[in-house]
């Protein structure tokens, strides 16, 4: 894998001399350079020309390409709850098993959301209820663009089976119980005692002991 | 020192092959030549696997790039803790560190276990070593570690930069650990089997081991949610990955036997079914390993090459085969010796403990195996995530936690009205408070509402027998306070301790509530703009964007962004977060020719947080718009996730209490009560 760099950074520029000079701050900057040098990291780097940024209030960054892809500012649908639940239930088809919506905000490498997630403002925009968007994601991307399969059809197994299966145990263990009480309750009544019988002369010398110590 | 290596694994495996058959066959005719011969070979074996080991280590610290597992998962620059935990952060390494500890649990079991288990050990080294040679096999066969490549590369690849975390020196391990050591007691449990000795005995020799295990599973699979929450910048800490699924999996079911493990020892009943539990956590444990080793489902921590899978895949096969061929043959052995006598008794809410923690196991094995059993049935592989996990498991984790406060409290046998009215009218009465309390005071969603409530139940209960216990000894010992305190948690630590891991279950219940009133926000901020939001609480905090900056740290070039945090009007301080460009040089020259630099990986987010009681402030950076200093930040505010980690640690705090050796009084709680008997007899042993 190998680094497109941008016009007037070369890698060796880069590599011998690390960023610290074109910080904004450049003193915090050295300080932490002093420290990368004391674990044999790479040495400093002279100062990069830089291109004025358009806005004259915001600096522009030595080298914006090690800050990961560039990113559009978040506009109100970003944060939009009733967007955010929507994108909380699809997938984001970035090879993770991330929600459309965390992949937006976390996998910043990915670039399949950024179409999904204007599809769904489109939807939003035209004032489609949440179930709607869904249906028309299922019939447009499949059932597996959903983080959960819909409760219908087999998918209604997966839901109902573990609910099912601990149901029935628990019905049947208590149906074991009131039966195997009930014929060992008619057992009981035709038996002799059983302390005697199931103890040995030994053991009941030593019982009668510990009870005798009891009492004493 | 790698063709070391290679041979100590094939001097492995001859000695693996050698204790399996002679275990098995000195455990069946008892000769103690033969005895022995299986004890030394677990020792040997164990020896030579860790010769293998320190060959791989020596491999990994000299960048001997020439072994391709080296160059796969190191470089000239990672920084040594890093480059040692590579050992295990890559799948052949950890297969090497697999066999490694497990010939080592293996050797300390023979070394430690008391003489009274002595007939057990022979078949204990027998499964032991039929296990290890599993893993060396696979190895040799699929996964070697140390196989070399036709050229020496000037550097290697590097890990991965999500893994140069703190998290990556122990929740491996400690995961590993947890895994690993389950083989002891599912050994023990196969060695009762074979040798027909089928009483309580064997649990007792696991006893120790199997909380061993069970307590690193815990701290493993804690430190992985705190590893996620700090790492991977989503803001959570659980995702229901396929891997998070497999670690949890054996935990549950090693939960459900150490509460079952109690009816067997006080009652005789669940014989079968401990058997089972033992071996099923076993046998999920080897599972886990498969599921990460063959890719079958999507996950974030697959490590999938090559045909590993089938390896495993195979043998869950045989171990399934066999084992369920041998605990037929034994199911006479396995009769309870006493009925459960009612369906209010500390029994039955224990089985029905039980029920709900292997139900729960079925319900995660069963939504991580769902897209491809869809796959099967439908044709399409769905996806089950976190949405279909929790509107399963919440209601179970529920109801297990309400089994969490009634055991305890319930009494063994039969509970009478007066005993149900007596143990059970203060926890209630404080659930109810709780629960008004708290949606007066405006909290809302039923599933938090009821955990807390839950919560209250089950720890006013715990609180109610330590109060007891406490004043009793205080009365009857004339105690100080702490002094009964102390004396009643030594003297019955197995109760006690268990009490205190329940306080810990609870306060990770209740950390758990604070991600339904999670909150987050996204904003681009130039320099001395700000952005506010208001907490879950209320609280009003505002983020000032104080600027981006760029430095070189060590193998990695870090862009920071940094806010400076206000709580209302008073300033709580600065926040920092980062993109981390990881680099790696081509060539092993110092300084680095341009040519041979290149960029390892994509840029990895470092979350900046601000933990407290009541909520994290996370702050992540998630680039620069247009390549300017204005920044693009999402913030987080969730209450109660340092409970979280408290949970974990007072948990672990209960299961070492549970664990420590010692205190001669521990050991009376075996008695049995056996309908018929009431009262302990003289020189008894259990």
């Amino acid at each position: 894998m190998t680094v497109d760099l941008p016009s007037g950074v070369s890698r060796r520029a880069l590599i011998l001399g690390g960023l610290g000079a074109m910080l904004p701050n450049r003193s915090s900057a050295r300080t932490v350079m002093g420290a990368a040098h004391d674990h044999g990291a790479v040495a400093p780097l002279p100062l990069q020309q830089v291109e004025p940024s358009q806005d004259s209030t915001v600096g522009r960054l030595g080298n914006p390409w090690v800050a990961g892809k560039s990113r559009a500012r978040p506009t109100k649908f970003d944060n939009d709850p009733h967007i955010i639940a929507l994108e909380h239930r699809l997938k984001c088809n970035c090879g993770c098993a991330h929600s459309l919506y965390a992949c937006r905000t976390t996998d910043f490498s990915c670039e399949f959301w950024q179409p999904l997630h204007a599809e769904v403002i489109d939807m939003v925009r035209q004032d489609m209820t949440a179930e709607e968007i869904i249906d028309t994601y299922v019939t447009k991307y499949g059932t597996e663009f959903l983080m959960a399969p819909p409760a219908e059809g087999f998918n209604l197994a997966g839901y109902l089976v573990p609910g099912v299966l601990i149901s029935v145990t628990a019905v049947s263990m208590a149906w074991l119980f009131q039966r195997k009480n009930r014929v060992a309750a008619a057992t009981v009544s035709v038996s002799p005692p059983v302390l005697s019988n199931t103890l040995s002369d030994e053991d009941q010398a030593r019982l009668a002991a510990e009870l005798n110590k009891l009492r004493t | 020192m790698t063709v070391l290596g290679q041979l100590s694994l094939w001097l492995a495996l001859l000695l693996g092959v050698w204790g399996s058959v002679v275990g098995f066959i000195a455990g069946r005719n008892e000769r103690p030549e033969l005895i022995m011969s299986a004890r030394r070979t677990v020792y040997a074996l164990a020896a030579v696997i860790f010769v293998a080991s320190l060959s791989l280590m020596v491999a990994l610290v000299s960048h001997d790039f020439n072994v391709a597992y080296v160059w796969s998962y190191t470089s000239r620059d990672l920084p040594l803790v890093y480059t040692l935990s590579a050992f295990y952060g890559g799948q052949n390494g950890s297969l090497l560190f697999w066999a490694l500890v497990l010939s080592g649990f293996a050797a300390a079991a023979q070394w430690i276990t008391a003489p009274r288990f002595r007939y057990l050990m022979p078949y204990v080294g027998a499964v032991t070593c039929v296990v290890t040679t599993f893993f060396i096999m696979a190895m040799l066969f699929a996964g070697n570690p140390f196989e070399r490549l036709p050229f020496t590369p000037p550097d290697g690849r590097g890990l991965n930069p999500q893994l140069q975390n703190p998290g990556m020196a122990s929740h491996p391990p400690m995961l590993y650990l947890g895994y690993i050591s389950i083989t002891i007691p599912f050994a023990f449990a196969v060695a009762a089997l074979l040798s027909k000795r089928l009483d309580t005995l064997w649990i007792h020799a696991i006893r120790k081991w199997t909380l061993l295990s069970w307590v690193f599973l815990s701290v493993g699979i804690t430190i992985g949610m705190w590893w996620a929450y700090v790492e991977l910048g989503w803001g959570g800490y659980w995702a229901w990955d396929p891997v998070e699924n497999a670690s949890f999996l054996p935990w549950l079911t090693m939960t459900a036997f150490l509460h079952s493990v109690m009816i067997q020892e006080k009652r005789g009943m669940l014989k079968k079914w401990n058997i089972v539990l033992v071996v099923l956590s076993f046998m999920l444990s080897i599972f886990g390993t498969f599921l990460t080793r063959s890719g079958i489902v999507a996950s974030v921590h697959t490590f999938a090459e090559g045909n590993l899978g089938y390896f495993f895949l195979g043998f869950l096969i045989l171990l399934a085969v066999a084992l369920g061929w041998l605990l037929v043959k034994r199911l006479p052995l396995l009769e309870t010796e006493a009925r459960l006598e009612s369906m209010l008794s500390r029994e039955a809410s224990f089985l029905f403990n039980n029920l709900l923690l292997v139900g729960i196991a079925f319900s995660v094995l069963w939504g991580t195996l769902f897209p491809i059993l869809s796959e099967i049935v439908q044709g399409t592989q769905i996806t089950v995530g976190p949405p279909f996990f929790n509107r399963v498991n919440i209601p179970l984790g529920l109801a297990l936690l309400a089994f969490t406060g009634i055991g305890p409290l319930i009494a063994w046998r039969k509970a009478s009205p007066k005993n149900l009215r007596r143990h059970f009218t203060v926890p209630l009465s404080s659930a109810v408070i709780v629960g008004v309390v708290l949606v007066v005071a405006g909290m809302r969603g039923l599933y938090p509402v009821m955990t807390w409530v839950i919560g209250a139940f089950v720890l006013t209960g715990i609180v109610q027998e330590f109060g007891r216990g406490i004043g009793a000894r205080h009365r009857l010992h004339d105690e100080s306070y702490p002094q009964a305190f102390a004396r009643l948690v030594a003297r019955n630590r197995r109760r006690y301790g268990g009490y205190i891991v329940h306080v810990g279950i609870v306060i990770y219940f209740l950390g758990f509530t604070g991600m339904a009133f999670q909150r987050q926000q996204e904003a681009s901020l130039k320099p001395g703009e700000s952005f506010s939001m208001t907490s879950p609480y209320g609280r009003d905090y505002t983020f000032n964007h104080l600027g981006v900056s760029q430095y070189n740290a060590l193998n990695r070039v870090v862009t920071a962004a940094s806010v400076e945090v206000f709580d209302g009007d008073r300033r709580i301080g600065v926040i920092r977060s980062e993109k981390r460009q990881h680099f790696t040089c081509r060539a092993p020259m110092s300084p680095c020719p341009e040519q041979f630099v290149e960029q390892s990986f994509q840029p990895s987010t470092e979350a900046g947080i601000r933990t407290s009681l009541r909520e994290d402030i996370y702050v992540v950076f998630a680039g620069v718009v247009d390549g300017t200093e204005e920044a693009v930040y999402r913030f987080t505010i969730t209450p109660l996730v340092w409970w979280v980690w408290f949970g974990g640690v007072v948990l672990v705090i209960g299961g070492i209490v549970v664990m420590w050796p010692g205190a001669v009084h521990a050991q009376r709680v075996n008695v049995r009560s056996v309908p018929g008997y009431s009262v302990k007899l003289v020189g008894e042993k259990v």
